[in-house]
């Protein structure tokens, strides 16, 4: 009977295992639902941890069987150039873990405005997975804890531009890998150029991932049921880990500066759903 | 002449619509604001927060969230204590802050804790979980610090609150009165300065309105606070306290919540503050 019980549950593991895995896959290592939701009525604390920039409305709640993130940002208004960055971050306890993430979601709503005197167009980024494990930085070379000068960050993101043509509600997904040239990521570089996995609207059930191929010095990014598309980097890049490990979800409004005469503040505000999420099978937490 | 006459009745006007807002919330229930409070936001001029108005910060949360709805603002927070160690705690700070602070020398609110939930830990007996409502502003300093410095800031608080030691009934707060000081640029610790701590006689239940207020008597160094429908109470602070504006000025009505790390069970805090109803001094009033 015991073992008869034990067999049972051998199977119905490897079950889910088999129903995780996909093809493309960066490891030989299979996926598995890291969360759908199920298993506490609020977010799970040895699961997720979590974090918000100073911001307007803003949401992280389970409801049912999904999560529900908002943020909403208003951009400054003491001068009509450049624009700051605002997130409301959900990360994973355990990044270190993290070779795949995968995500399904919705984006709700999505709204971005942009200020007429200034040139830089306002951008929300609905949704972001981001995936950072490497640094460039000589090992040894000193590096205080949360500078994240060197480190790699892998995206792949849903966003609209506020100077953006599409028809409302259309979002842009791409994916980029950018090394953070300060301690704070003010200023970044990104590695190669950005990759355009195609156009989304809200309102649509999307899965985007991310992966990392440490021994092909590759990341890999897709969405839907789309074959990955391959963001490769130096092998330099990765001189050692990165100094600020994370691998996050996230929803970030770059909102442009502008002055009250010029019509501002301009405005940042996306709502999305977030469904099942997906990791590598280690990194999984009962 | 006859434009002069125009214009002083067009303001006697408007703050006669503000202190009429002021006697509907008051009608609604919640506690008493004398007419020096007037109005700064229900909620009604816009379906979203006013980024002319406000600003909003949280750290420390797992779960949150903060929206306009049904003119109020509705802020949650919810964050579980530690596991690893039965030693100190877990906290999150959920702060609904002022655009203007410098503007302001009195804050009113009308708040209803709709929920607090707090666990103790019985293998942490000496911290207790807790939460609280507060309204703070940070108007001066001690002369220790300056622009961008908060050290020797002083901030005036009134805050409702309950812990997990708490013998009250269920869903009982109490209320408290502090002047406390900042110890360092970014304040990461605030102690209260001799004598400058008073607890109210005032309580108020866990999903009913209630009013709380503090009120800067710059001219006479000294503050006033009041919850409820109870007097206000004086809590003077020495002159010399005052030497110049505060470093980083704010006001602010917050929600914080302390979990006390746990490792024979799982500990958790939440809490849903709506706020229908702010009032500061009417030269803060954004309109």
């Amino acid at each position: 009977m015991t073992t008869t019980r034990n067999a049972l549950r051998a199977l119905a593991a490897g079950c889910l295992l088999l129903v995780g895995a996909r093809p493309g896959d960066a490891s030989s290592e299979p996926i598995a639902i890291y969360e759908d939701w199920s298993t506490a009525a609020t977010l799970r604390a040895d699961r997720w941890t979590a974090s918000s920039d100073p911001g307007l409305e803003t949401e992280r709640e389970v409801h049912g069987d999904k999560l529900d993130m908002r943020f909403r940002r208003a951009g400054g208004t003491g001068s009509d150039s450049d624009a700051s960055f605002f997130s409301n971050r959900l990360s994973i306890l355990n990044p270190l873990s993290i070779t795949h993430l995968e995500v399904e979601l919705k984006v709700k709503d999505v709204s971005v405005t942009g200020c007429p005197a200034n040139v830089t167009p306002s951008i929300t980024r609905a949704a972001a997975i981001d995936l950072n494990r490497i640094n460039d930085i000589a090992p040894g070379t000193p590096l205080p804890p949360g500078d994240i000068t060197g480190d790699h960050i892998a995206r792949v993101e849903v966003r609209r531009l506020s100077d953006s043509t599409d028809p409302a509600g259309m979002l842009t997904v791409r994916a980029l890998l950018f090394r953070c040239n300060n301690a704070a990521c003010t200023s970044s570089t990104v590695v190669g150029a950005p990759v355009v996995l195609g156009e989304v609207t809200t309102q649509e059930r999307v899965r985007i991932r991310l992966s990392w191929d440490a021994a092909g010095n590759t990341f890999r990014a897709g969405l839907n049921d789309a074959p990955d598309v391959l963001v490769p980097y130096p092998p330099a890049v990765n001189a050692r880990p990165a100094n600020s490990p994370f691998a996050t979800l996230r929803i970030q409004h770059l909102p442009a500066n502008c002055t009250v005469t010029s019509g501002g503040p301009t405005v940042g505000d996306a709502e999305i759903e977030v469904r099942s999420v997906w990791t590598n099978a280690s990194a999984v937490i009962p | 002449m006859n434009r002069t006459l125009r214009r002083l009745g067009c303001a006697a006007l408007a703050v006669a619509g503000l202190a009429l807002g002021w006697n509907g919330a008051q009608a609604a229930g919640g506690g008493s604001l004398d007419p020096s409070f007037v109005l700064y936001e229900d909620w009604t001029s816009a379906p979203l927060m006013r980024p002319d108005r406000w600003l909003a910060t949280d750290n420390g949360a797992l779960d949150i969230r903060r929206e306009v709805k049904g003119h109020a603002l509705v802020m949650r927070s919810r964050r579980p204590g530690g596991t690893a160690s039965d030693v100190g705690f877990a906290g999150a700070r959920h702060r609904l802050v002022f655009s203007n602070p410098t503007a302001i020398d009195r804050i009113g609110v009308i708040v209803d804790v709709r929920t607090l939930e707090l666990s103790a830990c019985a293998t942490n007996p000496n911290q207790p979980s807790l939460g609280y409502t507060a309204i703070t502003l940070n108007r001066f300093n001690d002369g220790s610090g300056g622009p961008g410095n908060m050290t020797g800031d002083h901030l005036l608080s009134i805050n409702g609150y309950r812990d997990t030691r708490s013998t009250d009934p269920d869903g009982v707060l109490r209320f408290r009165g502090v002047i406390l000081r900042c110890i360092d640029a970014v304040c990461s610790n605030a102690i209260s300065i001799p004598g400058g701590v008073v607890d109210l006689p005032t309580t108020a239940q866990v999903g009913t309105r209630f009013a709380m207020r503090v009120v800067w008597d710059s001219a006479n160094n000294q503050i006033f606070i009041g919850a409820g429908d109870d007097p206000d109470v004086a809590l003077p602070y020495p002159s010399q306290v005052n030497q110049k504006p505060a470093g980083v000025p704010f006001a602010d009505i917050r929600t914080q919540l302390v979990a006390a790390n746990c490792t024979s069970g799982a500990t958790a805090t939440e809490t849903t503050l709506a706020v229908p109803n702010v009032y500061t001094n009417a030269a803060a009033i954004i309109p």
